[in-house]
């Protein structure tokens, strides 16, 4: 046994040894095991994944809704009352305010943006992309009615870069340009959704036709004091495209306790 | 392949002689102070038979039939030959104190033994035997006073709890501060799971050191920072404790040892609340009131939510009544043998903990067994594997949790009683409530320790093998390879349904549901180290260069049923809406280092070190990272008598002054460079992704700990009298920091390096032994202190702010690391107060809250640490107690803010009737006259969101940690029986709360783990623990 480990030592250490400096040596593979296995790398995101959690955070947030909707919204336009706030008296909560405008930035708007420019690169997702559009219109109507002038054209883009403000005057103009043409691009004859995302009108894209032009009409008639010509093209246009008319058309999407917590108290828009 | 197995062969196997021999045995003790001598050689003269003393200074040795000669020696003490005649056993040998020639040898980075004196860093040790006597279920907490500068940081989450550890101060803002664990060579992962408790509650699954058996250990080494860790670069910036496992010893046989502790632990503390108000309002009974602001109790009459009559009363014994008291019940054997080539040791120790909280427990099996064998003259192996089993049985919930039966009994009325509450669930299985309107806040106690659960188990591996090879005189190589293996599972359950009984308007709450989750951990170490060593004449020339390859890979699967469908069986498919989750992580390190230590004459040493490492987690372009040190130390007393031919007066025996420059990082986590998308699966199944909302930085660095140190180590009186003083300074930089961005970029944040940290203190560690007498009286002592500040220098241009906490971890008070000042600055409300200091009093005479919620009230780190540890001995006697002391920093106590809100508190007990006026005044400046009475004052003051000021206490405590008292009957009484060495000991620890502040609860009891500390909230009680210690061997 003796010899056997004689004649093997030289053999076994500076094996050893040179197996180590191999092994250091060996860095090509430290980026793919730093590549992060539990998410997307960002050029594989399916445009439609990033659409349902818009859709709920912009809608069924229960925390935001509550202070936007319900105690900001709903209580200036004396919908109802609730003495136990502050909003009552028509004194806006700032926290509120500001909490609303970082989530409508960094939750919507850039989840919508980011489904956008994805949605340009595929073509198999071209509704997707129109819905997306659409739903930005929805999501940037409800905050510059509330701030008036914001970031809009270079906002939220990718870059992490800050964005100017924008006009209302030119966003008004870009959000009834973009609803017009999405409504124009969605059709039934491109490529299918992947099935099982959209829970506010289950892939019926005649009824996202619908909703575009019934948002377009909705902020044709909000600017028809400011600009009565664009008002007028865009509301005949929109009624020309074909708007709600019957409940069925609604954009609804039916919350439970489980998804939704204590934001399913809050079953209306 | 074959090679290897025939090694593995040979190492188990070994080669046990049989020839014409016999063994004897014997203790080595130190001729002065009779203390047992461990580590000291004992050889056959002409032979090459040897063995080493245990750390209770015993040997056998395997001598020829006959007369013989041993040849003792050990390091610091003088040689001796002693013959032994052809019968003569049981031998007691001492010998002198070296007192020219002191070469402690300790444990130094990657596991290399020096001298002490050859060192230009401090390094601290921890004997074996302090963790086993006077036992804690988590090791770590048996360091407590023992090392100067290693803080820890114990949490009030009860036996199953973790303690977070911080030597000489916090690093990092964001990252890890706690010290790399490194066993037997082997770095072992140091699991945090304290790490996500926050005021609203969460449970404490411990921490990767609990799995350590005391047992196993010889000795802790701690290595107090960069300068002493430096070789382990990125992963050394916040020093590191080296465990030192036993190992067997040749002798003839088996050696035997056995030792039971059992110990029961009862609340050192408990809430002080006052007994003579009962539950109401304004001095009205009131059955529905959640507080004790009713009437004073004089034995009247009342309606209980029950429903029956009975009088009204205070029980303070309630708590202690529901609890029961905690038993541990520890077992250990250690056997161990081997011939003069090879040695084995198997070691088991078995633990079983019940905790204050019926129902709850905690048990451990820990296995290890380690051979060594000198497979050659040239060739020696190390192989050991650890098993470590642990069962636990429902954690306590903690905090702000309805489940935390701690914070249910804060806030329940005096008159409210929780031994009322048994039955815990009525005819329909619903859950009981004294007060069913509550149920999103209230619980019944019994109810969660009976209906409720969280069970978790896990396995745990730690395997090295290690290979020796002496190519001659002057140069090896070492080579080694080890793993970390831990599975767990954990499941918890929460039961189903809560009856609200309101006749306005009754309604169910089922609220109930399960989860399970499977985890597994693997680190991986591979390393070599090839050392040259030669000596010039007066010159030691040592050079190594060595690499090391980690591997870390954690994956967990798992899921959640929300709510239950089905009552009370706990599966995935009982949930309504099951809903799972998975994760994996990988990461990998691979270093080269290189270091050279220089001696001239024994006296003057210098040590150069240098570590490259390259890390998976950083990009390509800044992967490669090199961490350098230079130390050295100078022995003056003996340069004056070797070169200068002069000495130092006598009373001085030794003399040294030592100083360094080192740097070590603070690794970053896997996956932090690239944006990620996360995946979840939503309502109506959806597939959910959003966009990161951290705008990531590809060029992101670890964070990097550049320090110096400098020391000296005076002994006097032939090292009678020692004192060792360090000076350091720390500078942790490139933090990687967070900083919000505008919203209008589509991100909430930005990560960035930037900062300084800065750590700067002293700390001297004082050895005396205060009685030597001939009568064999002895006692020494041992004092550790640590003075540290630390400060934050720089964080970065755009932010001066930084909190420690996430901002759900209380909504009281924050802790923070601003700019300027102070890492752990607390700040939270005052009263409102005008320009002159004085307290704003509102018009109906309660005093105003100020509005800003960032004043400066507290820090939580102390000013200075003092361990005073005592042994004294007399023949078979030993008496030691170790008084641990915090001086300085605060502490905030959401628990009294509660108790004062609700009326339980002592404090509360003035001005119930009225008469109380606020020393302050109005608005209008002028003095208020208005008198009010403590409710009002303290409903106002005092609950969720306090005056913050008012609830933080001086956090500084004295306690006696630890006493043992122990006798060690002579084994000459013991006679012919097998049993040799018994000791018995009663111990005990956390035996008396000198001295502290805060009334009713143990300062050490924040809730977790993470960098913001000095917060408690509905704390387990911390614990006196009593036991008795029996040790034999055989």
């Amino acid at each position: 046994m003796k010899h056997i480990f004689l004649k093997s030592k030289w053999y076994l250490c500076f094996g050893s040894i040179i197996s180590c400096i191999f092994l250091y040596s060996c860095t090509k593979d430290f980026n793919k095991v730093n590549t992060d296995p539990n998410t997307f790398p960002g050029d594989v995101v399916d445009p439609s994944f990033l659409l349902p959690g818009v859709y709920k955070s912009s809608t069924l947030d229960p925390g935001m809704h509550e202070r936007m909707t319900q105690l900001t919204n709903d209580i200036f336009a004396q919908y109802y009352g609730n003495e136990g706030f502050s909003t009552q008296t028509g004194k806006t909560n700032d926290e509120w305010v500001s909490s609303y405008y970082r989530d409508y930035h960094s939750r919507f708007v850039a989840s919508l943006n980011l489904a956008i420019r994805l949605g340009k690169e595929k073509p198999y997702a071209t509704n997707d992309l129109q819905i997306a559009r659409i739903w930005r219109c929805w999501v940037y109507a409800r905050a510059t009615d509330i701030w008036g002038d914001i970031p809009y054209f270079k906002a939220a883009n990718g870059t992490g870069e800050n964005a100017p403000y924008d006009k209302q005057e030119l966003i008004y103009k870009d959000m009834l340009k973009e609803l017009k043409e999405a409504a124009a691009e969605l059709s039934s004859a491109n490529p299918k959704q992947k099935p099982g995302q959209d829970y506010v009108y289950n892939d019926d894209i005649a009824k996202w036709k619908k909703f575009a032009n019934s948002l377009r009409l909705r902020l044709a008639m909000r600017c028809s004091k400011a600009d009565a010509g664009l008002s007028k093209q865009n509301a005949e246009e929109a009624i020309a495209g074909g708007v709600f008319t019957s409940e069925d058309d609604n954009c609804l999407m039916i919350s439970n306790d489980q998804d939704f917590g204590w934001g399913n108290s809050y079953q209306y828009q | 392949m074959n090679k290897i197995v025939l090694l593995l062969c040979s190492l188990l196997l070994g080669s046990i002689s049989f020839a014409q021999t016999k063994q004897i045995t014997g203790v080595l003790v130190d001729a002065t102070s009779n203390q047992p001598i461990p580590a000291a050689t004992i050889k056959v003269k002409g032979k090459s038979t040897s063995t080493v003393t245990n750390a209770e200074g015993r040997f056998t040795i395997t001598v020829p039939v006959g007369n013989t000669t041993l040849e003792i020696s050990s390091v610091g003490f003088d040689s001796k030959s002693i013959d032994v005649g052809a019968n003569e056993n049981n031998l007691s040998v001492s010998i002198e104190k070296n007192m020219k020639d002191l070469n402690e040898v300790t444990v130094t980075a990657l596991g290399i033994k020096r001298e002490k004196k050859s060192l230009g860093y401090a390094v601290q040790e921890v004997g074996g035997k302090n963790l086993t006597e006077a036992r804690e279920n988590n090791l770590v907490n048996s360091l407590s006073g023992r090392v100067a500068g290693l803080q820890l940081y114990k949490t009030g989450n009860g036996p199953t709890g973790s303690t977070k550890i911080v030597i000489r101060g916090n690093n990092s803002l964001g990252g890890n501060n706690q010290p790399l664990i490194v066993v037997d060579g082997i770095p072992m992962d140091n699991y945090q799971t304290a790490n996500n408790t926050s005021e609203y509650g969460s449970f404490d699954g411990g921490n990767g050191i609990s799995d350590i058996n005391p047992d196993d250990v010889e000795t802790l080494t701690v290595l107090k920072g960069p300068a002493a860790a430096a070789l382990y670069g990125t992963r050394g910036g916040n020093g590191v404790i080296l465990v030192t496992t036993k190992k067997g010893a040749s002798r003839k046989g088996l050696g035997f040892k056995f030792n039971s502790n059992y110990a029961v632990d009862n609340p050192l503390l408990y809430l002080d609340l006052q007994n003579e108000y009962g539950q109401g309002n304004d001095g009205v009974y009131d059955v529905k009131s959640q507080s004790s602001w009713g009437p004073k109790i004089t034995g009247q009459t009342i309606t209980d939510w029950r429903g029956k009559s009975v009088p009204m009363s205070a029980d303070p014994n309630d708590l202690k009544n529901f609890l029961q008291t905690g038993k541990t019940w520890t077992n250990s054997l250690d056997i161990s043998g081997g011939s003069d080539k090879t040695t084995f040791r198997l070691g088991y120790t078995n633990l079983n903990n019940k905790g204050l909280l019926p129902n709850t427990e905690l048990k451990r099996d820990l296995i290890t067994l380690r051979v060594n064998s000198e497979l050659t003259s040239k060739l020696s192996a190390d192989a050991k594997v650890s098993y470590a089993n642990q069962r636990t049985i429902n954690r306590p919930q903690l905090s702000g949790s309805p489940s935390n039966v701690f914070s249910q009994y804060s806030t329940l009325p005096r008159t409210v009683h929780m031994a009322d509450m048994d039955p815990w669930k009525d005819v329909y299985g619903h859950q009981i409530l004294w007060l069913p309107q509550a149920f999103s806040t209230l619980r019944n106690p019994y109810w969660l320790l009976n209906e409720d659960f969280n069970n978790d188990q896990s396995d745990r591996f730690l395997t090295m093998i290690a290979l020796d090879y002496k190519f001659n005189s002057w140069l090896k190589l070492k080579v080694r390879h080890g793993m970390d293996m831990r599975n767990a599972t954990a499941e918890s359950g929460s039961a189903y349904g809560i009856y609200n009984n309101d006749p306005g308007s009754p309604s169910y709450n089922f609220q109930s549901g399960y989860g399970t989750n499977k985890s597994r951990t693997v680190e991986t170490n591979a390393d070599f180290l090839l050392s040259a060593n030669k000596r010039f004449k007066d010159f030691g020339v040592s050079l190594s260069v060595g690499g090391n390859q980690q591997r870390y890979q954690y994956s967990i699967a798992g899921g959640n049923t929300g709510n239950l469908d089905i009552p009370n069986v706990y599966t995935l498919a009982s949930g309504a809406n099951p809903r799972p989750y998975s994760q994996k992580v990988e990461s990998r390190l691979n270093s080269l280092y290189s270091f050279v230590n220089l001696s001239y004459k024994e006296y003057l040493f210098v040590d150069v070190t240098y570590r490259n490492d390259w890390s998976s987690t950083l990009s390509a372009a800044n992967r490669s990272f090199n961490y350098p040190s230079f130390s050295g130390s100078l022995v003056v007393s003996e340069m004056l008598k070797k070169s200068f031919n002069t000495s130092l007066p006598s009373f001085i025996s030794f003399l040294k002054l030592r100083g360094g420059y080192a740097q070590a990082g603070n690794t970053i986590s896997p996956y932090s460079l690239n944006p990620s998308y996360g995946i979840s699966r939503g309502f109506f199944n959806a597939i959910i992704t959003s966009p990161p909302s951290t705008l990531v930085n590809p060029d992101i660095l670890p964070e990097i700990v550049k320090s110096q140190e400098y020391g000296v180590d005076l002994r006097f009186i032939n090292n009678r009298f020692g004192i060792d003083f360090t000076f350091y300074k720390k500078n942790a930089y490139n933090q990687i920091l967070y900083l919000p961005v505008p919203p209008a970029t589509g991100f909430s944040r930005k990560v960035v390096n930037a900062g300084n940290v800065e750590n700067k203190g002293y700390e001297f560690v004082i050895n005396a032994g205060i009685i030597r007498s001939t009568a064999g009286v002895n006692w020494d002592m041992l004092i550790n202190y640590n003075q540290n500040t630390n400060k934050v220098i720089k964080l970065h241009p755009e932010t001066k702010v930084y909190l420690l906490q996430s901002d759900e971890q209380s909504r009281a008070v924050r802790i923070t690391a601003n700019e300027g000042e102070e890492y752990g600055n607390i700040y939270g409300r005052d009263f409102s107060r005008n320009s002159a200091g004085q307290i704003i009093v509102e018009a109906d005479g309660t005093p105003k809250k100020s509005e800003d919620k960032n004043i400066l009230i507290g820090n939580y780190q102390p000013k200075y640490t003092m361990g005073i540890s005592n042994t004294l001995t007399y023949k078979g006697f030993s008496f030691s107690f170790l008084i641990d002391i915090r001086s300085g920093g605060q502490f905030y106590s959401q628990t009294q803010a509660y108790t004062h809100a609700n009326g339980n508190s002592a404090g509360t007990l003035n001005n119930r009737e009225g008469g109380l006026i606020v020393d302050g005044v109005l608005a209008d400046g002028s003095k208020n006259g208005k008198a009010i009475n403590a409710q009002q004052y303290w409903s106002k003051v005092s609950g969720a969101e306090p005056v913050a000021s008012l609830f933080i206490y001086d956090a500084s405590n004295t306690r006696l940690r630890e006493v043992t008292l122990g006798y060690s009957i002579p084994n000459k009484l013991l006679g012919k029986l097998p049993v040799h060495n018994v000791t018995m000991s009663l111990v005990a620890r956390n035996l008396w709360l000198i001295k502290s502040y805060i009334p009713g609860i143990d300062p050490e009891s924040s809730f977790s783990t993470t960098n913001s500390q000095g917060v408690e909230n509905g704390a387990y009680p911390s614990t006196r623990t009593i036991g008795f210690n029996l040790k034999l061997e055989f």
